[in-house]
C-alpha cells in the first residue's frame, strides 16, 4: 500500500496556508465596514485548524520526498481538499452557498475555469469578491509549479519530454525543484504587479484592478461585476490581452529573459505557433465581420482581439458577446477554447505543445504511407519526439474527448439543452469559463443548473486541469497494486 | 512523374461496367413506362464510350509490378471520378440536379454514405429510385474488396494489422485477389437476396425491397421513400436492424465461414464488442425514453433499436419517433455514429477495432506510469499489434476529430448554423447518412445547404471513405514524383 504520510503532510500544510490567507478578505471587509468579516474569520479558523491537524499528524512521514504514486496522489488531493476549504467563506458567509454551488465556485477558482455560480456579484461585499480573486490567482501559481515540477516527471500527456530540459536549462544555476519554484513564483508576482500598476492606471479602481488582474494573469476569468469585462472598454481590453498572452506563454521562458536571455523566448516553437494561431483567428473573425456586416475596424479588432485572446488562454472574460456575431465567429471560439495556451502557464486547454506534436505525428504517418520503409522521425525544435511521448501525447487527446464526451452525456441526461451541455463540457473540462445556453442566467451565471450538473462539471474541471491522467489513474486498480 | 496509365487502363473498364449497370434501371423505366428511360440510355452511352476508348487507349500500359502508390491513386481515381458518370443520370433525367447536387447524390451513393438531395422520392421513376439502390450496391461491395485486399498492404490507419504474414506487397497478394474477390461477391450477393425476400416477406413492394435490400447490405441508405423506413409496417423495422447488423460485420469472416470455418467469425473481438456496445447503448437509451416519457414499450424499443442500429453501422435509414425524443438520444447517437460498425465491413467512421486499440493503448499509459521500464506489448484477437500499425491507427482517430472540427469550422464560414454544420460533417466522414440539425429538419434533405457546404460534405464523404490519409497523401506533390 502507499504512504499516505508524505502527501498528508504537503497538503495539511497548503490548507493551512490557505487558511492563513483568509485573513486577507477578511481584513478588506473589516476595513470597509463589513460585517462579513466575522464569517470569514470562522472560516480561517476551520481551515487553519484542519490543516495544521493533519499536517501535525502526517509529520514525521515527510522529508523523505515523494514517489512516483504519491506525487499523483497529491496533485490530485492538494485539487480536492483546497477547493473544499476554500468555499468555506462563502458558505458561511455572503452569498452563503449550499455546499454545491460552494465547491463550484471554489474548483471554479482554484482550477481557474471562471464559470460562476453568483448571480449579482456587483452586490457582494468586497470580502467574497476578493477571496474568489486569491483563489484563481493561487489556482494559476499552483498549476504553474505542479506543470514544471510534477507534470514532466509523472509522464502525463507528453510532458515529459520537457523533463530534461526544466531540468537542465535551468539545471547548471537551479538544479532543485524549490530553486525553480522560488523562480517561477518570482515571475508570476512581477506579472501581477505589472498587470495591476497598468490596470489602475488605465483608469480601474484599486480594488478592481486587483480583482482583475488576479483573474487575468492566473487565466481565471472571475471578475467582481456581472458584465465581466464590459465596462473597461477600450485601452484597458489591449492590455489585459496583453497580459493574458503573456500569463499562457511558458513561464520557464520568462525566467530565461529574466537572466538574461531573450533567445529562448522568441526561438520557443510552442510562443510563435500561439501567437501566430490568435493572429490568424482574429484575423479571420475580424475579416468576417468586415465583409459580412461593414463592421467598423478599429472597434471589431479591439473586441475580437480581446474576446478572442480571452477564450484562447482560457481566461474567459468578456466584454461584448461575440457568439451573436454569428456560427462563424462562435465556431473560431470554440476551436480557440479546445486549443488553448502553452504548456507550463497558466493557460488551459489541450495546450499548443500537444497539437504541434500531433501534427508531425500525423505528418509521419502520410510520409510513412508513400515509403513504407522509410525511416522517419517526429521532431520538435531541432529535437527528436520519442514514440512513447507521441503516444502519450494521442492518449491525451483521447481522454479529453472522452472525458467531454462523458460530462455531455451526463448533462443532457441531467435535463440540460444540447447546446448548453455541449458548452457546459467545453467549458469545464477546458477550464475555460463563460456558459452559452437557455439555461444560463442572464449574467452568464450558471446557478440555474441542476446540482447533479454542477457536480458534473466540477469533475469536469478537476480532470481537465490535472491533465486526465492524474486523476484517472487513481481509479485504476493496476495503480494501487505494488 | 508517377506512370498513372495501369490505372487509367482498370477505370476504364470500370467505368465501361457502370455505363453497362446502367441498362439496368434504363430497361426498368422502359418497362414502366416512366419517360426517363432515355436518360439512362444517354448516361450508359456516355459512360460505356468514355471506358472503351480508356481502354482502347491504354490497353499497352500495363507494366508488370502494381506498386503500392498505384494503388492509391486507384483507390482515389475510383471513388472520385465514377461518381462523376453515376451522376449523369440525376442529371440528364429526373430530378434534374445541376452538377453540385448531382454529384453530392451519386458520392453519397457510392460511398455508401446516403444522405441525399432529392425531396419526393416517392414520386420518383422507379429506375432513378433503382439507380441510387445500385450505387450504394456497388458502393459497399467495392469498399468491402478495398478494405480487405488494399488498404491493409497500403498499412492506412491502422489497417495492416490485418495484413496477412508474409504478403508486404500487393504484387503477392493480387494473384489470390481474384480468388477472394469472388467468394465476397457471392457472400455479398447472398446476404442481399436473403434481405430483399425478407422485405418482401414483411410486405414491402417488389422494388422496395430491392431498394432497400441493397441499401441495407451495402449499409449505405438510399431509400425510395422521403419516410425511410417510415413508410412500411413495423416488422420493417427488425428484419432491417438485422441485415444491417449484418451488413456490418467484416466481410473476411463471411469468406471464412463460406468455405468452412466458423470459428474465426463467432471468436472475432469486434463483432463481439461491437454486439456488445449496441446492446449497451440501446439498452440506455430505450430504458431512458421509457423512464422519461409515457410512451408504450414495443414502439419504443422498435424505434431506439432501428434508429441506433442505423446510425452506429452508418446506414442511414431513419424510422419512427426517435429525432424528437431530446438531446440525450441525440447525444447518444452522435458517439455511437463516432464509433461506427466493424473494420472491413462497408461500415465507416472510426470503427470498432481502432477503438478498442486506444482503449488499450491509454490502460497500457497507465500502466506504463506504475512500472515505465517494461515494455507493454499491446495484444489484439491473441496477435501482438507492432508500434508501426498503432502509429498509424493513431493518428487516423485524432486526424479524423481534428477533420470534424476543421471542416465543421469551414461550414460555419458560409453561414450555416453550428448544430447543422457539426452534424452535417459528423454524418458524412463517417459515412452515416443520418440527418439531424435546422438545416436539414425542414425538408429530410442535404439540399438546402449552401453550395460551398455542399462541396464540403462530398470531402468529408470521400475522406472519411478512403480512410482519409489516402486522401491526404495524394496532396503531397512527394507523392507523385518518380
Amino acid at each position: 500500500m502507499i504512504d499516505f504520510r508524505p502527501v498528508g503532510y504537503v497538503i495539511g500544510l497548503l490548507v493551512a496556508t490557505l487558511g492563513a490567507t483568509m485573513l486577507f478578505p477578511l481584513a478588506l471587509d473589516l476595513a470597509s465596514g463589513n460585517r462579513n468579516w466575522m464569517a470569514t474569520l470562522m472560516a480561517a479558523v476551520i481551515t487553519g485548524a484542519a490543516g495544521g491537524v493533519l499536517a501535525l499528524a502526517c509529520a514525521n512521514g515527510a522529508g523523505r520526498g515523494l514517489t512516483l504514486p504519491q506525487s499523483f496522489l497529491l496533485t490530485t488531493g492538494v485539487w480536492v481538499a483546497l477547493p473544499l476549504f476554500g468555499g468555506l467563506p462563502l458558505m458561511l458567509g455572503a452569498p452563503g452557498l449550499g455546499l454545491t454551488d460552494a465547491m463550484f465556485e471554489a474548483v471554479s477558482g482554484i482550477t481557474t475555469t471562471g464559470t460562476t455560480v453568483i448571480a449579482g456579484l456587483d452586490a457582494l461585499p468586497p470580502g467574497p469578491n476578493l477571496w474568489r480573486g486569491i483563489l484563481q490567482w493561487l489556482g494559476g501559481l499552483g498549476i504553474v509549479i505542479v506543470a514544471m515540477v510534477f507534470l514532466p516527471v509523472m509522464k502525463v500527456g507528453g510532458m515529459q519530454f520537457f523533463r530534461s530540459e526544466g531540468f537542465d536549462t535551468l539545471g547548471k544555476i537551479l538544479p532543485r525543484a524549490l530553486d525553480i519554484s522560488t523562480a517561477l513564483i518570482e515571475v508570476y508576482l512581477a506579472l501581477t504587479l505589472t498587470c495591476a500598476l497598468t490596470f489602475y492606471a488605465l483608469g480601474m479602481n484599486g480594488f478592481d484592478a486587483v480583482m482583475h488582474t488576479f483573474a487575468t494573469v492566473s487565466t481565471g476569468g472571475f471578475s467582481n461585476h456581472d458584465t465581466s469585462f464590459a465596462r473597461y472598454q477600450g485601452a484597458a481590453e489591449y492590455a489585459a490581452s496583453l497580459f493574458m498572452l503573456l500569463a499562457s506563454m511558458p513561464f520557464i521562458r520568462f525566467v530565461q529573459l529574466a537572466q538574461g536571455s531573450a533567445a529562448p523566448l522568441w526561438r520557443d516553437a510552442q510562443v510563435r505557433a500561439y501567437l501566430r494561431w490568435n493572429g490568424y483567428a482574429i484575423a479571420a473573425v475580424l475579416t468576417y465581420e468586415m465583409l459580412a456586416k461593414d463592421a467598423p475596424f478599429w472597434t471589431t479588432l479591439r473586441e475580437s482581439t480581446f474576446n478572442i485572446v480571452s477564450v484562447f488562454s482560457g481566461t474567459g472574460f468578456t466584454s461584448v458577446d461575440l457568439t451573436l456575431w454569428g456560427p462563424f465567429p462562435f465556431t473560431v471560439l470554440i476551436v480557440a477554447g479546445l486549443i488553448g495556451g502553452c504548456t507550463a502557464s497558466t493557460g488551459c486547454s489541450v495546450k499548443v505543445f500537444r497539437y504541434l506534436i500531433l501534427f508531425e505525428a500525423i505528418r509521419k504517418q502520410i510520409r510513412l504511407l508513400r515509403d513504407p520503409h522509410a525511416v522517419v522521425s517526429v521532431r520538435y525544435e531541432g529535437r527528436t519526439v520519442g514514440t512513447d511521448v507521441v503516444n502519450s501525447v494521442i492518449v491525451f487527446f483521447t481522454l479529453f474527448i472522452a472525458t467531454c464526451g462523458i460530462v455531455v452525456v451526463g448533462l443532457s441526461l441531467t435535463g440540460l439543452q444540447a447546446k448548453t451541455a455541449i458548452t457546459a463540457a467545453w467549458t469545464s473540462v477546458a477550464n475555460i469559463g463563460p456558459a452559452f445556453g437557455p439555461e444560463v442566467g442572464p449574467t452568464g451565471a450558471v446557478n440555474g443548473f441542476p446540482a447533479t450538473a454542477k457536480w458534473l462539471m466540477i469533475a469536469g474541471m478537476l480532470a481537465g486541469r490535472l491533465e486526465f491522467l492524474s486523476v484517472f489513474v487513481l481509479f485504476m486498480p493496476q495503480f494501487w497494486r505494488r | 512523374m508517377l506512370d498513372l496509365r495501369p490505372v487509367g487502363y482498370i477505370i476504364g473498364h470500370l467505368r465501361t461496367l457502370l455505363g453497362l449497370l446502367m441498362l439496368v434501371p434504363a430497361g426498368l423505366d422502359w418497362w414502366v413506362v416512366s419517360g426517363n428511360a432515355a436518360a439512362f440510355m444517354w448516361s450508359a452511352f456516355a459512360t460505356t464510350g468514355t471506358g472503351l476508348m480508356l481502354v482502347l487507349a491504354l490497353r499497352n500500359a500495363v507494366g508488370p509490378r502494381f506498386s503500392n502508390r498505384l494503388a492509391f491513386a486507384l483507390t482515389l481515381g475510383i471513388w472520385l471520378g465514377l461518381p462523376l458518370f453515376g451522376a449523369l443520370p440525376f442529371m440528364i433525367g429526373a430530378p434534374g440536379h445541376g452538377f453540385t447536387y448531382a454529384y453530392f447524390e451519386a458520392v453519397s451513393g457510392i460511398t455508401t454514405t446516403g444522405s441525399t438531395v432529392i425531396i419526393g422520392l416517392d414520386a420518383l421513376p422507379d429506375g432513378m429510385n433503382l439507380w441510387r439502390g445500385m450505387l450504394n450496391w456497388l458502393g459497399g461491395l467495392g469498399i468491402a474488396f478495398i478494405a480487405m485486399i488494399f488498404l491493409p498492404v497500403m498499412r492506412v490507419g491502422g489497417m495492416q494489422f490485418f495484413r496477412t504474414e508474409g504478403f508486404d506487397t500487393l504484387g503477392k497478394i493480387l494473384p489470390r485477389a481474384s480468388d477472394i474477390a469472388l467468394s465476397l461477391l457471392a457472400v455479398y450477393a447472398a446476404l442481399t437476396v436473403a434481405c430483399i425476400l425478407t422485405y418482401a416477406a414483411v410486405g414491402m413492394t417488389a422494388l422496395d425491397a430491392v431498394v432497400n435490400g441493397m441499401a441495407t447490405v451495402a449499409t449505405g441508405g438510399f431509400s425510395p421513400s422521403d419516410a425511410s423506413f417510415g413508410k412500411y409496417p413495423g416488422a420493417a423495422d427488425y428484419a432491417g436492424a438485422l441485415f444491417m447488423i449484418l451488413g456490418s460485420m467484416p466481410y473476411i469472416r463471411y469468406v471464412q465461414l463460406v468455405r468452412g470455418s466458423a470459428g474465426p467469425f463467432l471468436r472475432d473481438p469486434q463483432i463481439v464488442a461491437f454486439l456488445r456496445w449496441l446492446t449497451a447503448a440501446v439498452t440506455v437509451v430505450v430504458a431512458w425514453r421509457l423512464a422519461t416519457s409515457e410512451s408504450a414499450f414495443e414502439p419504443t424499443l422498435r424505434d431506439g433499436l432501428f434508429n441506433l442500429v442505423s446510425i452506429f453501422t452508418g446506414t442511414g435509414f431513419f424510422s419512427g419517433t426517435f429525432a424528437t425524443w431530446g438531446s440525450f438520444g441525440l447525444i447518444a447517437a452522435f458517439m455511437v455514429g463516432m464509433i461506427g460498425g466493424c473494420s472491413g465491413s462497408s461500415s465507416g467512421a472510426l470503427t470498432v477495432f481502432r477503438v478498442q486499440l486506444m482503449g488499450a493503448a491509454i490502460v497500457a499509459q497507465v500502466q506504463g506510469i506504475r512500472a515505465p521500464h517494461r515494455i507493454a506489448l499491446l495484444k489484439y484477437a491473441g496477435r501482438a499489434v507492432d508500434q508501426d500499425a498503432l502509429g498509424a491507427l493513431m493518428a487516423f482517430v485524432t486526424g479524423y476529430i481534428l477533420l470534424i472540427g476543421v471542416l465543421s469550422v469551414a461550414i460555419t464560414m458560409v453561414g450555416v448554423d453550428l448544430t447543422s454544420a457539426l452534424f452535417g460533417v459528423w454524418t458524412s466522414i463517417g459515412n452515416i447518412g443520418y440527418g439531424i440539425g435546422p438545416l436539414v429538419a425542414g425538408t429530410g434533405t442535404f439540399i438546402e445547404f449552401p453550395t460551398a457546404a455542399e462541396w464540403i460534405l462530398i470531402a468529408a464523404m470521400l475522406l472519411g471513405r478512403l480512410a482519409l490519409l489516402t486522401v491526404l497523401v495524394a496532396l503531397l506533390p512527394q507523392f507523385w514524383r518518380r
